[in-house]
């Protein structure tokens, strides 16, 4: 019996053991555990600092070759001063380069620490100022006026730099102003037919005391300077566009009817889609009763839709109010409206 | 991640664009627009306020702002500024008489700090209008080779016969994708 208890503690001493050896075991694989994913971790945080690293020194390298060679480029050493259009190529491509070098700059941004994009940053004021102090010098700015039109022929710079531009413009429009152009009248009676005027854009300027009669269907009619005249115009297929008149009568057809700056004027008019005006004071509205010879014909060619007139409905950019009607226009009384155009 | 780079993810999302449309009274703003969208063009008033339309082109959301160009409401454009990609300046290319106020309009419009990233398409509208000035002539009358601080480009069109403002709008659509949407 005495074997049996013996034999218990025995087992119970190796099963202690046993016990023991597998705590031990446990714990160890646990350490080594741990040690493994903490290597791991710092392996990980090293390699990352690697590619870091590796990202910030081909940014470094990229940005300061890139900046060398625009810096190079600035110098302007293969290009005479006096060559103005290849100075403009070359400081086209300066302006390409740099905005490459700031492109390049900004989607770095990312991973750059906040004192090197500060540097970089800095660094491409500098070369901007750079570039643009250059330009200044090698390409001096032509001032920006529209006067130097007038005067281009006193004006030597321009003159002798680019004489082409406003020259050719000017001549533009003198050719333009025999076309279909009635400027500069006093007391005339001048009647336009459909062939001259058809589908074109006419300009009535600076005209005192006259009477126009434009017969036809033109594409736009501007008016201006007008005073103390009477102007009879067909359907006007686009729109008619009013400049600082007084004192005159206006009859026209048309899609849209714009006047700016003008008082004291009366229009007859079909307008098929709306009138505006503004800057402008005492002007009056009737429908259009113009007849003459090939009147049908005419709103046709210009597509005019003949039932459609709202010559009652004026905008008035000078008045928002929408409850309370604008004081700087009227309608005409019937009484009071012209009907003989002759 | 500078804030630049998250604003432009947001936009990468959802590839919206702000086109703000300006130019001169009687230009054809609201015309080129309404004949882009494919509504009628023959009833259009001179605009007293503005339009915006949306619409999509080419998986591009477009919301296009049209303000009206009259003297009186010029002042109140900059109030449109703000987040704009893309300016469509409209010329009146048959009105030569206002050449110098179009200059001058668009010059003041291009040193403002709230459009500076836009991209500029010029349009030289009006073709169709014989006499009317050609794009190369609206070029140099408006001095744009001395444009630097924006991407520009002019073409020749018709908001009537609708020449060229697909052509317009695919270029300006191309450039600001170009700008915008390609941080991958």
């Amino acid at each position: 019996m005495a074997s049996k208890p013996a034999e218990a503690l025995h087992l119970t001493d190796s099963d202690y053991n046993q016990k023991k050896k597998e705590q031990i075991s446990s714990r160890l694989q646990k350490r080594d555990q741990t040690r493994l994913t903490d290597a791991d971790r710092r392996r990980a945080v090293r390699e990352e600092a690697k590619v870091t690293e590796e990202k910030l020194s081909f940014f470094t390298k990229h940005f300061q070759e890139e900046f060398q060679n625009i810096e190079n480029m600035i110098k302007c050493e293969a290009i005479s001063s006096g060559d103005r259009t290849s100075l403009l190529e070359h400081f086209d491509s300066i302006t390409a380069s740099f905005q490459r070098l700031q492109k390049f700059f900004n989607d770095s941004v990312m991973f750059l620490s906040s004192y090197e994009s500060r540097k970089a940053q800095s660094q491409l004021t500098s070369l901007q100022a750079k570039i643009n102090d250059k330009r200044a010098e090698m390409l001096p700015k032509k001032k920006f006026a529209f006067k130097s039109k007038t005067k281009s022929s006193t004006d030597t710079v321009t003159a002798t730099s680019k004489p082409s531009v406003m020259e050719k413009y000017s001549n533009k429009a003198a050719q333009f102003k025999q076309d279909c152009e009635v400027s500069g009248q006093n007391n005339e009676s001048i009647t336009l037919k459909s062939d001259d005027i058809n589908l074109k854009d006419v300009s009535l300027s600076h005209l005192t005391g006259c009477k126009i009669f434009l017969f036809g269907a033109p594409g736009t009619v501007h008016i201006s300077d007008v005073k103390g005249c009477t102007i009879v115009i067909g359907p006007v297929s686009g729109s008619v566009f009013v400049d600082r008149c007084h004192d005159t009568t206006i009859a026209a057809g048309c899609q849209q009817l714009r006047v700016h700056h003008t008082h004291d004027t009366d229009f007859y008019l079909h307008v098929t889609s709306r009138a505006i005006i503004e800057d402008t004071t005492n002007v009056r509205f009737a429908p259009y009763n113009v007849e003459y010879v090939d009147r049908e014909k005419h709103f046709q060619l210009s597509g005019l839709d003949k039932s459609k007139n709202n010559w009652t409905e004026i905008d008035d950019f000078n008045w928002l109010a929408m409850d309370t009607a604008s004081p700087n226009w009227k309608l005409i009384d019937e009484s009071e409206r012209k009907t003989t155009w002759e | 991640m500078g804030l630049l780079t998250i604003l432009k993810k947001m936009k990468q999302k959802e590839k919206e664009v702000r086109i703000l449309m300006l130019g001169l009274d009687n230009a054809g703003k609201t015309t080129i627009l309404k004949k882009f969208i494919g509504d009628d063009i023959n009833t259009i008033s001179p605009t007293l306020g503005f339009n915006i339309k949306t619409v999509e082109h080419r998986g591009f959301k477009l919301n296009i702002w049209d303000v009206g160009g009259q003297k009186s409401l010029r002042s109140y454009w900059r109030n449109y500024f703000e987040s704009t990609d893309g300016l469509v300046w409209v010329v009146d290319g048959a009105d030569k008489r206002r050449l110098a106020d179009c200059v001058q309009e668009l010059h003041k419009l291009l040193v403002e700090e709230r459009l500076a990233g836009a991209t500029l398409l010029v349009f030289a509208n009006k073709q169709d209008l014989p006499g009317a000035l050609s794009a190369v002539e609206i070029k140099e009358v408006l001095d744009l080779e001395s444009i630097k601080t924006h991407h520009w480009s002019i073409l020749p069109c018709s908001a009537v016969t609708g020449q060229n403002l697909l052509e317009g709008i695919d270029w300006m659509l191309d450039d600001i994708s170009s700008r915008i949407f390609t941080l991958d």
